[in-house]
């Protein structure tokens, strides 16, 4: 291990957005595209999608059809499996405890933070109606994304 | 808030839209939208002001990482626990501690893994275990790259886990990320009293 590097050992990360609305959705690809172009995006309308995706990702055996993400960013209120469900799902399953997940949401309610926090979000964000503003946001996040570690990335478990 | 900041806090967040309107006869939807940035940067000042929470046993570390913190433009104030044994009096009030005024809650917890006795995953569980200690951001620093010690990190909650800046580069690069997103976008589960 070189103690030297808490640079990304994967150059390449997925991140998986999840928001039922249309708009938000490009809005938000649009600002991963500017500051985050090497890597990876998938963008999923729904709770129940997002779990599709996760399931299939999680899958036991050498050869997953589709790579675990680096970070989930999730709205919270969405019509039949909302954030809070998705969140919830998410932390039952072992296999995605390091994955970082964010909240994002219109509406800065303070059960709901608390709640998003309780139930194992790593951050909350507000939903940032300016482009310029939204675009800095996606750029620290993924500056801190890159800071962090998760055991995926440690050299002697990665496949 | 206001007990600390008066009035300069005021001028300083409301000075901008009102000169827009007097000086400018601006639009109302001009002026709506520099009183929609006066409102958000109250929200921003408010995180800013709210304590960090170092829990670090050793001293040099503490102060390569307050240094950082000041280069980088953190304006919070820092307190310091210097062992697990500490943050559990930190949090509960008691011991050297007692005084919540000068010891306010954290909205931020920079928590070592590796403390002797009380090790740092004592300390996060201890607060995962606790309802109003449940939502407190922690960032997990430590020279461990043990995939055990990551996961176990995880698993209690941690909020993210970060490997010890080894230079005094990188050590600028976490405070700023530091800076920048757990104090300038996140939203704390916690307010700070």
């Amino acid at each position: 291990v070189n103690p030297e590097s808490i640079e990304p050992l994967q150059p390449q990360r997925l991140f998986l957005l999840v928001d039922d609305s249309p708009d938000d959705l490009v809005l938000l690809k649009r600002a991963f595209a500017t500051v985050a172009a090497e890597s990876t995006l998938v963008a999923l309308e729904s709770g129940q999608e997002a779990i599709d995706y996760l399931k299939a990702a999680t899958q036991p055996g050498e050869r997953r059809p589709l790579p675990i993400p680096s970070a989930i960013l999730t709205d919270l209120k969405m019509p039949g499996i909302d954030g809070f469900d998705l969140l919830r799902w998410i932390r039952s399953l072992p296999a995605l405890r390091n994955v970082f997940v964010s909240v994002m949401t219109g509406s800065n309610i303070e059960k709901d933070i608390i709640r998003a926090y309780e139930l194992g979000a790593n951050c909350f964000l507000t939903k940032q109606a300016n482009p310029a503003e939204q675009i800095r946001q996606v750029r620290h996040l993924v500056a801190f994304i890159k800071a962090r570690m998760s055991s995926e990335d440690l050299p002697f478990t990665s496949p | 808030l206001l007990d600390s900041h008066g009035p300069t806090f005021f001028w300083l967040t409301f000075w901008q839209p009102i000169k827009m309107v007097e000086g400018n006869q601006a639009r109302m939807g001009v002026f709506r939208q520099r009183l929609g940035q006066g409102c958000r940067r109250i929200c921003a000042l408010n995180i800013m002001n709210q304590t960090i929470l170092i829990v670090e046993d050793e001293e040099s570390d503490v102060l390569l990482m307050r240094l950082a913190m000041k280069k980088a433009g953190v304006g919070n104030p820092i307190q310091v626990a210097a062992n697990g044994k500490e943050a559990l009096d930190y949090f509960q009030g008691t011991g050297k501690f007692s005084r919540r005024a000068d010891f306010p809650l954290p909205s931020l917890v920079l928590l070592d893994l590796k403390l002797p006795d009380v090790t740092g995953l004592d300390v996060l569980k201890w607060m995962r275990e606790r309802l109003h200690f449940k939502p407190m951001i922690v960032i997990m620093l430590s020279s461990s790259k043990e995939p055990r010690d990551v996961q176990a990190a995880y698993r209690w909650g941690a909020n993210a886990y970060v490997a010890k800046p080894p230079s005094v580069e990188k050590r600028l690069v976490l405070a700023q990320a530091i800076k920048d997103f757990w104090l300038g976008q996140n939203i704390p589960g916690n307010d700070s009293e």
